[in-house]
C-alpha cells in the first residue's frame, strides 16, 4: 500500500547533491554585489561619504539599527562553502579533483570571515556548525584577535595546496577562470590586507605577516584583479549593483555625498565625470557642475534641499543601462594591493620607505585605468599635485595613500569603511545629526536582532566585551589607532 | 491499494428479535422496553405520542419492524429508522384514499398548533395550483378547490410545512409542529455519523443554514462569528472574496494557522489560501470556504478539537467544520425557492484624521515661488523677503510631505505639481475615492421527489462590486444532489457542485504602495484627491513640479517619490488584476443494509479546482522595473481525492446493553501544480502578454502526497443513560519515512444522563448529563520535508549557473505529531427546557510539533526541521439560552449567551530553543516563547528611557522625553485575547422574527503600522494638541550622570514643546519609532448584526401562485459599544489568515458596515 510513498515525497524541483562550482558561483557573486548595493551604499556608503543617503535611510543619519541583513547574508555565503567541503568535494582533500578546489574554496571562506568580523567585531567562527549533520545552534563568538590568527593560518595552508595541475573550477570561477597562479597571488594579497589591518592593534604580528606577504607574489596588474563580470542586457539580478540600485531603487537615495564629490572636484579629477552626474539646474542654466549633497542631515538642514542642486551616481557610466562595457563589480584590485605597498613600505616592512611613492603612483595609474574610468592618460596637473609624497612626513604620506584608496574604493562600501576606520583617513566630518550616536560616524555594524533572540547567552558575553556594548560608537579590536 | 479486512462476530439473529408482553402500557413505556432489548433510540413528540393512548402487545421473537407496525397500528403514527435511531412522527394520511376534488369543493376547516392553540396567518396552498387561503384569527379557514387538486400544503413561519392530501372530506382539522422542535436532538457526528446528542460525551456544537444566512457573508465563515462558544473569527481586511481564519479553542500549531478541517458531506474541502498577502504586500485570493453558497447549507456542525474529530486524524486535531447541505424532501411534490439579497457596505471605522493643519514642516509651508519663476526655500524667501506664493515639495519623507504645515485657512498657495489651490482642509479622501460596496446575492432552487428518489438542485449568482473601486467579484454555483432508493437495501446519494468564480481588481495589502489604504493615511491633509485622480503627468505637471526627480509626461502621478509610491487612481485604472476559479465538488456515496443492524457504505469524493492568475501594470507604472510595467500569469491545479469504506452495526448485548461497531478505511490524494511566468518590462504598449516583455522569470511548484487509514470506532449504550464511545485509527503518510510513516491514535468519550440514571423527572431540571473524553490525533505534516536539497538560481550569470543548500536542516527521522486532549462538561436544562446550560472545560496539548525551529543565523542555518516542542490549549467555556419570553399571544424573546476563555502556553520548544518568531513587522516581532502563551508582542524599536517607577525621563534642555539610543527587545504585551464571547437575541411575533448578535472579545493588543504613519506624517487627531507650542510630555525630569546614562530626579516635566518635535520623537520615520506607543487594546464589543425578517400574511398570498414570501433587514458590522483601537476595525486588521499576522494591523482596508434587504419566495 506504501510502496511508491518514497517517490511521492521526493521533492520535484530541487536535488540533493551539486556540483561544487555552482555554490563557488553563488558565493562569489553574491559576496561582491552585495558591497555595492543600495543598502550598503545608504549606510556604510553613507558613513563613509561616498553617499548622501537622507531621511528615509535613517542609518545614513547616524540612527541605530540592527544590521540583520548584512549578518545573514555573510553567514548564507559560508553556509554554501561549508557545503562544499562537507558535501561536495568531501573525501577529496588530498586527491587532484579536490585538492586546489577546495583551497580556492578556502581562501574565499577566508575572505569573507574577514568582512564579516571587520563589520562587527567578535562574531561566532570556531563554533559554528560543522556540517548539516552536526548542527550547533548556540555557537560562542570568537573574538577578533582569534579570529584574524586563524584566517592567517587559513591562508597560508590553502595557499600551500594550491597547485596548478589540479582539477579547476573553469569558468565557474569569477575571479580567474581557475587560474591557479592568479589564486595563489590573490590569497597572498589577502594576507597583506590582513596584516596591515593588524597595524595599530598587533604590531608584531602586523609586520610579520606583511613581511611574509611582501616576500611572496602578489597582484601584479589589473589583468589579477579579483572580479565578478556584469551585464546589461540581461535580468537585472546580472547588472552591476549600483546599476541596479539605479533600476529598482529609490530615486532619493542616488545622490552622492557633499566630501567624496568636492575632493575629486578639488583636485580636478578625470574620473569626476565617470563617477558623478552635474547638477539639473547647473545643466538647465547651461553651466553643467558638480555638488554632493550633505551626508546625516538634520531636519533643519534637510528643509533646505533642493534635490535639483544635487548630483547622483553618472548618468553615462553607473546608471546607464545601456553602457558598451558593463563595469565589472569588483572584490579586490591591483590598485588597492599598490596602496597597501606603499603603507608596507612606509613602515620598512619588506620595502623601504623610498618605494612607497612609486608604489602609491602604481597605484593611482591602475585606479585610473579600471573600467569604467579607462584612464590610461592622466592629465600633467594631476599627476604635478597627486603623484609626490615628497616631503611630506609618513602620517601626511599615509593620508595620501589612503585618500586615493577612499577613491577607487567607491562602490565598496564594505573596505572602504573599514580601511576609514583603520587609519582615519581621509579625514571626514560627520554630519549634524545626532542621531544615537551624539553626532560621530559609527564603528561598526550593530550584531543582528535575531541573533540576539536566538543565541542571547553568547550574543550578550561578546557585548560585554565591547566598550560601549552593542552599538555604532563601540570600536572592534583592530579599531586602535590613536 | 487497499486493504480492509473486516470481521464481525455477532449472532445478530438473536440480538435482534424482540419479546414483549405488555397491557395498557403507554408508547414511551414500550419503545423504552424495545430500546433495552435492542439499543434503538427513540426520538419522538411528547405530545404526539402521549396522544396516541395506550396499547396492548403480546410478541415473541419479533422483528423490530414488526414490532413497531404492532405498536403503532390504528393510530396516525409513522416511523424512520436512521442508524440506530428510531424517529416516530405523525404520518400523513395513506395515498391510495386520495380523492383528486371536482371543481368548485369548497373545504373548511381549522389550523392550530400542537397545543390546539388556533393559528391564525397559515397559508393554504392548493398543491399544483395557484389557488389558496389564509387562516382567519380562529385559524379556521375556508377553501374553494380547483377541479383535480389533490393535496393542500400548510405552512407558517416557525412550524414544518405540512402537507394534507385530499380524501374527499370537506372539513379538515391539521395541527402544525413547530419546525424548531423536530429532530432538535440528532446531531451530525465524525464521518457524517447522525447521534443523539445525549449520547456524546464531547461538544459538538450545531448551527442551522437559517441561522448563518440571517445577514448574508459571502464568506460562511464570517456568520460563524460569536455564535459559538469558543469559536474566534478573524477576517483578512482584504476587499470581496477575501479569506477567513477560523480558531477552535485556541492555536495548537506554531507553524501554519492551526484552522479547523472544513468537511462538505463528507468530503473534506481544501481549504488553502493559495500564496497569501503577507507584511510587505499581496493579494488575498480568498479560500476555499469563501467558495461554498452559503444558501446551499443545511446545517453546521462544529467538531471542537480532537475529542469530537479524532475519526478525521491528520487534519482533525484542530477541530472540524462539518457542513451539511440541502437535500429534496421525500415524498414531496415541486418545491421552488427563490431569494435575492441586496446590500450595501461602507466603512465603519477609518482613521481620525484631523482637519486644522496642511502640507509642510514647523507650521509653515515648506518651500516658496518667487515671481522670478525660481523655487526657493520657505527661510530663504523671508530672509530676501520675496514675492511669490508658497510652493509644496514632493518627497518621500516627513520633511517634505506631512502635515505639520500651517492651519488651514484658504491660503493660496502652489502645490508640488504646480497647481494654483486654495489651502483647505479636505475631510473627506477616503470617501472621494472609494466606492459604496454593493453586494447582490440571487438563489433559485428545485426540489422534490418521491419515496424512492429525491433531488434538489440549486443555482447561485453572488455579484460584489467592492469598496475599492474596479474591484469585483462574480461567483456562481451549480448544485445536483440526489438520493435515491435504488433497493430496499441499496441507497445512493450523489452530488456534483460547480463553482465558477471571477475576481477582479482585488486590492494589494498591507505594506505596500499600491495598496489603496497606505497612502491615504499619510497623504497631506491638505491635498485634494481631484487633483490625485489627475493620475498621469502632463508636461506642464513636469515643468512645474518640485521635488520629483526623473519624471516625465505620461508616467503614473505619485504625490510621495518613494521607488515604491502609487497613486490609487493609477492603480484602479492601469493596472489590473483578474483570477478564475472553476471548482468541482463531486461525492458519490452507495450504502447497502445487509440487516437492519448491519451497513456498508462506499464513498468517494473529489474536490478539484484550477485558479488562473492574471495581473498586469501598465508601462508607467511608478513601481514597475524602469517604469515600465509588468505581468504575472500563474495556474495552480489542486486535486484532493478522498475514498472511504465504513461498515456501521448496531448490536444488542442483553437487555441493558449496546453496542454498536464501525469499521472504516480511507484513501486520501493530494495534488497541486503550480505554473506560471513573470515578465517585466513591456515592449509594446497595451498588450499584455509574456512573451511582450523584455525579461520573463518562471514559477513553478508541485506537491504531492497521500495518506491511507484504517479506523474502528463504536458506541456502547446502558440503559438509555449511560453511554461510551471509542474510536482508534491508524495513518499511513507519504510525507513520512518509511520506519516512521505508520501511526496510531485512539479516542475513548462518555456520557451520562444523569435525569434518566437517578430517574429525576422534575419540571425544575428537566435534564442533567455529564460527559468526559480523552483523545489524540495525529498529523503528519508536508512532503518533501525529509532531505536537505539545492535549489538553482533561477537566472544564470552570463550562462553560469548557480546554486545553493537549503537554509532549513532537513531531519530524516521526522516522526507524526500528537495532539493528546481532554474535556469534562455539563449539559443542563431547567424549567421545562425552557433554560438551559453547558459547560466545558478543556486541556489540550500538541507535542512533536513538525516545526522549522529558528536558528541563530551564525549557526550557518535559519531553522532546523524537527519535532519539538509542546503547545498548551486549556480553557472553558460556558453558554447558556433560554426563553425569557413567551406569550400566549405567540410572543416569544430566545436569548443565548456564549462565553470561552483559553489560556494558551507554549510549554517548551526544540531543545536549546529560546524563542519562535511568528512574524514581525517594523518596531516589533511577535514570537512564542516557553513557559508564555502564543504570541508575545516584543518591541524591536527604540523605547524611552524611564526611571526606577517606570516614569518617563523627559530631558531637561528640550522638553523631550528621553529614547534609548538603538532598538531594544521587551515585551510589549500578548495578543491573545482573554475572553471571548456572543450574546444573541431574537424576538418573534406573528410573522416578525427580529435578531440581534452581540460579539465580544476582551484583551489582546495589536499593534499598528497605520498608527506608526500616521504620528510620522501628522494626519491624525492625535497628533493636534500643542501645535502651536504648549505641549506638556508627561513624565520626569531627567537628569545625565557622569557616564552619560540618565536618572530621574523626581521632578515632574514643566517644560511644554511643540507637538511636531514629540510626535518626531514617538515616530520620526518608518524605521525609527517607540514601538510602545503604537499599541492599540484590541478588545471590543460590536453589534455584529441585527436582522429583522416578516412572513408575509397568508391572506395576502390567497389564492396566488405564490406559496410563501418573507421580506428581511439587516445590518451587519453595525457599531461597536467599545473599542480601543486607533483608527481601524480590530477583528478585520489582518493581511492574511496565517500565524505570520497575529497581533499586526498593516494599513487595513477598514472592514465594512453593511445594510441588506432580503426576499424569499416559495412557488
Amino acid at each position: 500500500c506504501t510502496k511508491d510513498f518514497e517517490t511521492l515525497n521526493t521533492p520535484p524541483t530541487s536535488v540533493t547533491d551539486i556540483d561544487a562550482g555552482l555554490l563557488l558561483s553563488k558565493v562569489q557573486k553574491d559576496a561582491a554585489f552585495a558591497e555595492g548595493n543600495e543598502r550598503a551604499n545608504i549606510e556604510f556608503g553613507s558613513w563613509i561619504q561616498h553617499w548622501a543617503g537622507g531621511q528615509v535611510a535613517p542609518v545614513s543619519r547616524y540612527i541605530q539599527q540592527p544590521t540583520d541583513g548584512v549578518w545573514a547574508a555573510h553567514y548564507a555565503l559560508l553556509r554554501n562553502l561549508m557545503q562544499i567541503r562537507t558535501q561536495s568535494l568531501k573525501g577529496l582533500e588530498t586527491m587532484p579533483a579536490g585538492r586546489s578546489k577546495l583551497a580556492i574554496a578556502a581562501i574565499l571562506e577566508a575572505s569573507v570571515w574577514q568582512r564579516l568580523t571587520d563589520l562587527f567585531g567578535d562574531v561566532p567562527l570556531s563554533e559554528t556548525s560543522e556540517s548539516a549533520t552536526n548542527v550547533n545552534s548556540k555557537p560562542a563568538f570568537d573574538t577578533q584577535e582569534a579570529i584574524y590568527t586563524r584566517l592567517i593560518a587559513m591562508l597560508d595552508n590553502a595557499m600551500a595546496q594550491l597547485n596548478a595541475t589540479d582539477a579547476s573550477y573553469g569558468n565557474a570561477d569569477f575571479y580567474f577562470k581557475g587560474d591557479v597562479a592568479k589564486w595563489k597571488r590573490y590569497a597572498n594579497s589577502l594576507k597583506l590586507r590582513m596584516g596591515l589591518r593588524l597595524r595599530y592593534v598587533a604590531p608584531q604580528l602586523a609586520e610579520k605577516t606583511v613581511r611574509e606577504a611582501m616576500a611572496q607574489p602578489l597582484l601584479t596588474g589589473n589583468a589579477d584583479n579579483a572580479a565578478v563580470p556584469t551585464f546589461n542586457n540581461a535580468q537585472t539580478t546580472n547588472a552591476h549593483p549600483i546599476l541596479q540600485q539605479f533600476i529598482g531603487g529609490s530615486s532619493d537615495l542616488r545622490y552622492l555625498a557633499d566630501a567624496f564629490v568636492r575632493t575629486l572636484k578639488t583636485k580636478n579629477d578625470p574620473r569626476l565625470p565617470m563617477i558623478a552626474a552635474p547638477t539639473v539646474n547647473s545643466v538647465k542654466a547651461g553651466a553643467p557642475d558638480y555638488r554632493g549633497m550633505g551626508v546625516a542631515l538634520t531636519d533643519a538642514q534637510l528643509l533646505t534641499i533642493i534635490k535639483d542642486d544635487y548630483s547622483t551616481a553618472a548618468t553615462t557610466t553607473y546608471f546607464n543601462r545601456t553602457l558598451a562595457t558593463p563595469i565589472p563589480c569588483y572584490v579586490f584590485t591591483y590598485a588597492e594591493v599598490c596602496f597597501f605597498k606603499a603603507e608596507a613600505a612606509l613602515l620598512g616592512w619588506g620595502a623601504a620607505a623610498g618605494d612607497a611613492q612609486t608604489f602609491y603612483q602604481d597605484g593611482i595609474k591602475a585606479a585610473m585605468a579600471l573600467p569604467p574610468y579607462n584612464i590610461t592618460t592622466i592629465p600633467p596637473a594631476y599627476i604635478a599635485a597627486e603623484f609626490s609624497l615628497a616631503g611630506l612626513s609618513a602620517e601626511q604620506q599615509l593620508e595620501k595613500i589612503m585618500t586615493q584608496k577612499w577613491i577607487v574604493l567607491f562602490g565598496r562600501d564594505y573596505e572602504a569603511f573599514t580601511e576609514w576606520r583603520r587609519t582615519g583617513y581621509p579625514v571626514l566630518t560627520p554630519g549634524g545629526n545626532q542621531g544615537s550616536t551624539a553626532g560621530t560616524i559609527p564603528r561598526r555594524a550593530v550584531y543582528s536582532s535575531l541573533e540576539a533572540l536566538l543565541n542571547a547567552d553568547n550574543y550578550n558575553a561578546a557585548v560585554q566585551r565591547l566598550t560601549k556594548g552593542d552599538n555604532y560608537t563601540s570600536k572592534v579590536w583592530w579599531d586602535k589607532k590613536p | 491499494c487497499l486493504l480492509l479486512f473486516i470481521c464481525l462476530r455477532v449472532s445478530a439473529a438473536a440480538q435482534q428479535q424482540i419479546s414483549l408482553t405488555m397491557r395498557n402500557a403507554t408508547l414511551e413505556q414500550v419503545f423504552s422496553a424495545i430500546r433495552q432489548q435492542t439499543g434503538f433510540y427513540f426520538l419522538y413528540s411528547n405530545d404526539v405520542v402521549k396522544k396516541a393512548g395506550k396499547v396492548n402487545i403480546d410478541v415473541k421473537d419479533a422483528g423490530i419492524d414488526k414490532v413497531l407496525k404492532l405498536c403503532l397500528a390504528g393510530r396516525q403514527l409513522t416511523y424512520k429508522i436512521i442508524d440506530q435511531t428510531i424517529t416516530i412522527q405523525e404520518k400523513a394520511p395513506e395515498p391510495p384514499v386520495i380523492k383528486p376534488a371536482v371543481a368548485d369543493t369548497v373545504i373548511t376547516g381549522k389550523v392550530t398548533d400542537e397545543k390546539n392553540n388556533p393559528l391564525p396567518g397559515v397559508t393554504i396552498g392548493v398543491e399544483g395550483s395557484s389557488h389558496g387561503a389564509i387562516s382567519g384569527p380562529d385559524g379556521s379557514f375556508s377553501l374553494r378547490l380547483p377541479s383535480g387538486a389533490r393535496a393542500l400544503v400548510f405552512s407558517f413561519m416557525g412550524f414544518t410545512q405540512q402537507r394534507v392530501e385530499l380524501t374527499g372530506a370537506t372539513t379538515l382539522q391539521v395541527k402544525l409542529a413547530e419546525s424548531t422542535k423536530s429532530l432538535s436532538e440528532v446531531v451530525v457526528t465524525a464521518l457524517g455519523i447522525k447521534r443523539d446528542k445525549k449520547a456524546l460525551g464531547y461538544t459538538v456544537a450545531e448551527l442551522k443554514g437559517a441561522e448563518l444566512s440571517q445577514g448574508k457573508e459571502v464568506n460562511v465563515a464570517n456568520a460563524l462569528s460569536g455564535k459559538v462558544a469558543g469559536v474566534q473569527v478573524t477576517r483578512a481586511a482584504s476587499g470581496a472574496g477575501g479569506s477567513s481564519k477560523i480558531v477552535i479553542r485556541g492555536n495548537n500549531s506554531l507553524q501554519g494557522n492551526s484552522q479547523p478541517l472544513y468537511v462538505v458531506d463528507g468530503i473534506p474541502l481544501d481549504n488553502q489560501n493559495l500564496r497569501p498577502a503577507s507584511a510587505t504586500g499581496g493579494i488575498d485570493y480568498g479560500d476555499g470556504i469563501s467558495n461554498i453558497n452559503p444558501e446551499d447549507i443545511e446545517n453546521i456542525s462544529l467538531l471542537k478539537g480532537p475529542n469530537a474529530a479524532a475519526l478525521y486524524g491528520q487534519r482533525g486535531s484542530n477541530g472540524v467544520v462539518l457542513i451539511t447541505t440541502k437535500t429534496g424532501m421525500a415524498g414531496k411534490g415541486l418545491g421552488v425557492r427563490f431569494s435575492s439579497d441586496y446590500s450595501i457596505g461602507n466603512a465603519l471605522v477609518t482613521p481620525d484624521f484631523q482637519d486644522v493643519y496642511g502640507q509642510g514642516m514647523n507650521g509653515d509651508f515648506t518651500h516658496f515661488r518667487a515671481t522670478d519663476g525660481k523655487v526657493y526655500t520657505m527661510a530663504e524667501a523671508k530672509t530676501l523677503g520675496l514675492q511669490g506664493m508658497p510652493k509644496m515639495s514632493a518627497g518621500r519623507d516627513r520633511i517634505m510631505r506631512s502635515s505639520w504645515g500651517p492651519k488651514m485657512q484658504g491660503q493660496e498657495y502652489e502645490d508640488q505639481w504646480g497647481n494654483v489651490l486654495k489651502l483647505t482642509p479636505q475631510p473627506g479622501t477616503y470617501k472621494a475615492f472609494f466606492n459604496t460596496e454593493k453586494q447582490f446575492v440571487n438563489n433559485i432552487s428545485v426540489d422534490g421527489g418521491t419515496e424512492k428518489v429525491n433531488y434538489r438542485f440549486s443555482y447561485s449568482n453572488t455579484s460584489v462590486n467592492g469598496y475599492v473601486p474596479t474591484n469585483k467579484l462574480n461567483r456562481n454555483t451549480f448544485n445536483l444532489r440526489t438520493q435515491a432508493q435504488i433497493t430496499s437495501k441499496l441507497q445512493l446519494d450523489a452530488k456534483i457542485n460547480y463553482i465558477a468564480q471571477k475576481g477582479e481588481n482585488r486590492p494589494t495589502l498591507s505594506d505596500a504602495s499600491d495598496n489603496p489604504a497606505y497612502l491615504f493615511i499619510s497623504q497631506p491633509r491638505s491635498m485634494p484627491m481631484s487633483v490625485l485622480a489627475d493620475y498621469t503627468w502632463s508636461a506642464q505637471d513636469v515643468a512645474k513640479q518640485f521635488g520629483y526627480s526623473g519624471v516625465y509626461a505620461g508616467l503614473e502621478k505619485t504625490y510621495a517619490t518613494n521607488s515604491s509610491t502609487a497613486n490609487p487612481y493609477w492603480t484602479i485604472n492601469k493596472t489590473h488584476n483578474e483570477d478564475n476559479r472553476d471548482r468541482v465538488i463531486g461525492m458519490l456515496r452507495l450504502s447497502y443494509d445487509f440487516t437492519s443492524w448491519l451497513k456498508l457504505t462506499a464513498r468517494g469524493g473529489t474536490d478539484f479546482y484550477t485558479d488562473q492568475r492574471q495581473r498586469y501594470r501598465e508601462i508607467g507604472t511608478y513601481q514597475s522595473q524602469n517604469r515600465n510595467g509588468d505581468i504575472e500569469e500563474q495556474v495552480t491545479r489542486v486535486r484532493e481525492d478522498n475514498y472511504d469504506l465504513l461498515l456501521t452495526s448496531n448490536l444488542k448485548l442483553n437487555k441493558d446493553m449496546t453496542l454498536g461497531l464501525n469499521l472504516g478505511g480511507s484513501h486520501q490524494k493530494r495534488f497541486m501544480r503550480l505554473t506560471g511566468n513573470t515578465g517585466r518590462e513591456f515592449i509594446v504598449p497595451k498588450l499584455f502578454v509574456i512573451n511582450n516583455t523584455l525579461t520573463n522569470s518562471y514559477l513553478f511548484d508541485l506537491q504531492q502526497s497521500e495518506i491511507n487509514s484504517v479506523y474502528a470506532s463504536g458506541q456502547f449504550g446502558f440503559r438509555e443513560f449511560w453511554f461510551v464511545d471509542f474510536s482508534a485509527r491508524n495513518d499511513w503518510s507519504s510525507t513520512l519515512s518509511p520506519e516512521n510513516n505508520s501511526f496510531f491514535y485512539p479516542s475513548v468519550s462518555t456520557s451520562l444522563v444523569l435525569t434518566d440514571a437517578l430517574d429525576i423527572r422534575s419540571n425544575t431540571l428537566s435534564f442533567l448529563k455529564l460527559r468526559a473524553s480523552w483523545a489524540q490525533a495525529g498529523s503528519s505534516g508536508n512532503p518533501y520535508q525529509l532531505t536537505g536539497t539545492y535549489s538553482l538560481d533561477q537566472f544564470t550569470h552570463g550562462g553560469q549557473p548557480m546554486g545553493s543548500f537549503s537554509s532549513i536542516i532537513p531531519d530524516p527521522n521526522l516522526k507524526n505529531e500528537l495532539t493528546t486532549s481532554t474535556e469534562f462538561g455539563a449539559d443542563v436544562r431547567m424549567l421545562n427546557s425552557r433554560l438551559g446550560f453547558s459547560f466545558t472545560w478543556y486541556n489540550a496539548s500538541t507535542k512533536n510539533q513538525i516545526l522549522d525551529v529558528p536558528l541563530p543565523l551564525s549557526s550557518l542555518f535559519e531553522y532546523r526541521r524537527v519535532n519539538a516542542g509542546e503547545i498548551r490549549n486549556r480553557g472553558i467555556e460556558f453558554s447558556v439560552n433560554g426563553t425569557p419570553l413567551k406569550l400566549a399571544n405567540g410572543f416569544t424573546w430566545e436569548s443565548s449567551f456564549n462565553f470561552a476563555r483559553n489560556r494558551n502556553m507554549v510549554v517548551s520548544l526544540a531543545d536549546g530553543v529560546d524563542a519562535f518568531v511568528l512574524g514581525s513587522d517594523r518596531g516589533v516581532i511577535v514570537k512564542a516563547e516557553p513557559g508564555k502563551p502564543f504570541g508575545v508582542l516584543v518591541s524591536n524599536g527604540f523605547a524611552w528611557l524611564r526611571d526606577a517607577q517606570g516614569r518617563r525621563l523627559i530631558d531637561p534642555a528640550t522638553g523631550l522625553p528621553l529614547r534609548t539610543n538603538g532598538r531594544v527587545q521587551q515585551e510589549l504585551g500578548n495578543a491573545m485575547p482573554d475572553w471571548t464571547g456572543g450574546f444573541f437575541n431574537s424576538f418573534r411575533y406573528k410573522g416578525f422574527l427580529l435578531t440581534g448578535l452581540i460579539d465580544i472579545r476582551q484583551g489582546g493588543m495589536l499593534y499598528s503600522q497605520s498608527n506608526r504613519e500616521e504620528l510620522i506624517y501628522g494626519t491624525t487627531k492625535k497628533t493636534l494638541a500643542g501645535r502651536e507650542g504648549g505641549y506638556l510630555a508627561s513624565g520626569i525630569v531627567g537628569q545625565k550622570k557622569a557616564d552619560g546614562t540618565w536618572e530621574g530626579t523626581n521632578q515632574p516635566n514643566t517644560k511644554t514643546v511643540n507637538a511636531q518635535d514629540y510626535w518626531n520623537v514617538v515616530a520620526n520615520d518608518k524605521e525609527s519609532v517607540v514601538s510602545e506607543e503604537m499599541l492599540n487594546d484590541a478588545s471590543y464589543i460590536a453589534m455584529r448584526e441585527i436582522s429583522l425578517g416578516y412572513q408575509l400574511p397568508a391572506k395576502m398570498l390567497s389564492g396566488k401562485f405564490i406559496k410563501r414570501a418573507g421580506i428581511g433587514l439587516y445590518g451587519r458590522n453595525l457599531f461597536y459599544f467599545q473599542r480601543k483601537t486607533d483608527g481601524f476595525s480590530p477583528e478585520a486588521s489582518a493581511f492574511n489568515v496565517n500565524n505570520s499576522s497575529l497581533g499586526l494591523e498593516s494599513t487595513s482596508l477598514p472592514m465594512m458596515r453593511n445594510f441588506g434587504i432580503n426576499l424569499n419566495l416559495e412557488f
